[in-house]
């Protein structure tokens, strides 16, 4: 036998194996990795090259490195976009022990406490803003209702805030039965209703003080050339805290803007996903939301406690870590058809686990409303207090997208998605216009420390019927008057072109 | 896109599942054929033969794991390749240097391989790495199924370069013995 039949054999290999391995080539735990990287990047631009399609453009002359593969690549394409940037309110940073060290290598009490009530102080303002799930619950459950109706045995994960918040912008960019139907959807009377209660659902979700990190972004992408009421653009930016884009549509560099600004407003978690996010040379208005949540976990799992255990799921058993935790003071709640508990994080929030009974699943429980109390802020039928709960949770990192269209169709809306009918005039007073895309990611992973999740929604209105595809000759073949003009306007120079030789 | 939407596009006859799976396999792809080939004109010209064999292998095939599956197909084109154009030098193949090692555990006697025989060394090393402990199996498929270099792998493990190199021999030799016990050699 030589080394070659080794080798061949080697090629079957069971496929499970060789996935398996994959997933441990994409780790990159220690500094060997900077330098793999590097060499990786280098491989890449050069294949790239190669093959004719850059994902960036490569910096002349020197080797690539890391660090400038990243800076070269999408801010300056998604900056020279940029019409306004929302402006965030401050929030002052939770102290880090570290940062107030007095000189001997000790903690400067007196300082840190001083932050550290700063930092209360600022905490208790923002926890006045509180947004009362109650007034949005109509949206809530009748859309998780709808959108998790068919798994199809599949991972899904759905951001509702984030549906909620794209929504507002749209019924914000719209007018007549177009956007009574998109407020029926949201539960609301008014547009002044949506208003209020999007702003309050900002703030109230808004927090970047170094603990938790949870920001809803928006953005509005316009396409160059088009009149926009320019009164709608800044209402979105002052209550939605929307920034505003310009570009031309269905260009390479318009698109790379818009997965860049998606990619950035949830922390790479979504790059895959975010990617795919294009707009159609027939596109005339974008809106975009995002939610970036990280937190930690109120009472963190020992590392050394998890273990490999069987997952029963729907595509058979699988052995995956499971985390422990033996809960003390945290109550369970028992209802007709699941058991639940719920995990918090530092500060504010928490995640809440359902654990349907045998004879059921967990689409059976959304689709009878078992779990709308969960939704609604309230807690199910029976609650035991004193109780340990020895808790057994899996590591995991669930993702999904999906086209909302058709589910949102079956909520009730349809004037938006027809030409004939949708009416855009807040936002674009000549143009017809009707929304053709709707497609929303989310992606939740959790381990020993804490979760982190994130999600986005892009509605692509588009037109038809106009600019489309269209294609002018200029052919300046006969005699023509050229004007040189500044940045301000000024002529610089005016010619007439009446012989070329 | 998800690999289940991709199959499903070779089973349409759709064009974009070539394009679509460039798209996410590319540089997957790619970092294979480099390893065994050590020139990126080769691994380029054997990454779209790959692309070409998945288009007319799906149907009738319906792959369960889309990456475990092109990447099989890479890495027996590349090989290929290598074997074809062996006069050209290789400087830096991991494939050539994984090959060298592999002496280590077979027999000097150059017995002439049946159909038979490579149907039964592929599933006796297909049972010896599904009994390896995970690092180690890791380790091992790295090297031999994906020929990526020590160094690449002990950045995966977060360990030194001699750790990884040990780990490797240790597992080469007990391949062997397993080899001997099943008489394989």
């Amino acid at each position: 036998m030589k080394p070659e039949d080794i080798i061949d054999s080697m090629n079957n290999l069971d496929e499970k194996t060789i996935a398996d391995t994959q997933k441990f080539r994409k780790k990159k735990k220690n500094k060997t990795w900077i330098k793999w990287v590097a060499v990786a990047a280098c491989f890449c631009i050069i294949v790239g090259a190669m093959l004719g399609h850059f994902h960036f453009n490569p910096p002349q002359g020197n080797d690539p490195t890391v660090e400038n593969t990243q800076l070269h690549t999408q801010n300056p394409v998604m900056k020279s976009n940029a019409l306004t940037t929302a402006v965030y309110p401050k929030m002052v940073q939770y102290p880090i022990e570290t940062d107030f060290d007095n000189g001997n290598g000790e903690l400067d009490w007196r300082a840190y406490s001083e932050a550290l009530d700063k930092w209360s102080e600022d905490f208790e303002q923002r926890s006045a803003n509180v947004a009362q799930a109650s007034k949005y619950s109509r949206f809530f459950t009748s859309t998780i209702k709808t959108f998790f109706a068919d798994t199809k045995g599949e991972n899904l994960v759905y951001s509702p805030v984030n549906v909620y918040m794209a929504l507002c912008m749209l019924a914000e960019s719209t007018d007549g039965q177009t956007r009574k139907e998109i407020l029926d959807l949201l539960g609301a009377n008014s547009i002044n209703d949506v208003r209020t209660l999007a702003n309050k659902l900002w703030l109230s979700n808004y927090s970047d003080d170094g603990i938790k990190t949870n920001v809803l972004a928006n953005s509005v992408w316009l396409r160059d050339g088009i009149d926009y009421n320019k009164s709608t653009l800044n209402l979105l930016a002052e209550k939605y805290y929307a920034s505003a884009f310009s570009g031309v549509m269905g260009s390479e560099e318009y698109n790379k803007a818009l997965q860049s600004w998606l990619n950035e407003q949830t922390g790479g978690l979504l790059k895959e996903q975010a990617n795919e996010v294009e707009f159609n040379r027939s596109t005339v208005l974008g809106l975009a939301s995002s939610v970036y949540f990280k937190a930690s976990w109120h009472n963190e799992f020992y590392e050394h406690l998890t273990k490999p255990d069987t997952f029963r799921g729907t595509k058979g058993e699988e052995t995956v870590d499971f985390m422990h935790q033996r809960m003390t003071g945290s109550p369970l709640y028992t209802d007709d058809n699941y058991t639940a508990t719920s995990l918090s994080f530092k500060n504010s929030g928490k995640m809440w686990l359902i654990l349907p009974d045998e004879d059921t699943s967990p689409e059976n429980l959304i689709k009878n409303g078992d779990i709308n109390p969960i939704l609604n802020g309230t807690t199910p039928k029976n609650t035991h207090d004193n109780i340990i709960v020895n808790m057994y949770m899996p590591k995991f990192d669930v993702a999904s997208s999906m086209d909302l269209i058709n589910n949102i169709k079956k909520l009730g809306v349809s004037d938006v998605f027809d030409e004939a009918k949708a009416d855009f005039t807040p936002i674009m007073p000549n143009q017809s216009a009707f929304v053709n895309q709707i497609s929303h990611s989310a992606r939740v992973t959790v381990d020993e420390k804490g979760c982190t999740a994130a999600a986005f929604t892009y509605i692509g209105v588009d037109t038809e019927g106009m600019i489309v595809g269209e294609e002018v000759d200029f052919r300046l073949n006969r005699p023509f008057i050229f004007v040189i003009t500044s940045d301000d306007s000024t002529p610089l120079f005016v010619g007439i072109v009446n012989t070329i030789k | 896109m998800e690999d289940s939407k991709i199959v499903e596009l070779y089973w349409e006859r759709d064009e974009s599942a070539i394009s679509q799976t460039q798209l996410k396999y590319e540089k997957y792809l790619s970092k294979i054929a480099y390893n065994i080939l050590a020139d990126l004109e080769d691994s380029r010209e054997s990454v779209n033969d790959t692309y070409l064999r998945a288009w007319y292998s799906i149907p009738p095939q319906k792959p369960a794991i889309l990456s475990a599956f092109l990447s099989k197909i890479t890495r027996n084109i590349s090989i290929d390749l290598y074997r074809k154009k062996t006069t050209k030098k290789r400087v830096g193949s991991e494939y050539a240097i994984s090959l060298d090692e592999l002496y280590d555990c077979t027999s000097n006697e150059g017995s002439p391989e049946k159909e038979a025989d490579a149907k039964a060394l592929s599933s006796a090393i297909n049972s010896f790495v599904s009994s390896l402990p995970e690092e180690q199996k890791n380790i091992f498929v790295c090297r031999y199924f994906y020929f990526d270099s020590v160094r690449d792998i002990a950045g995966f493990t977060g360990s030194s370069e001699s750790k990884v190199k040990s780990i490797l021999h240790r597992t080469r030799l007990s391949l062997k013995e397993y080899l001997e016990k099943e008489e394989l050699i």
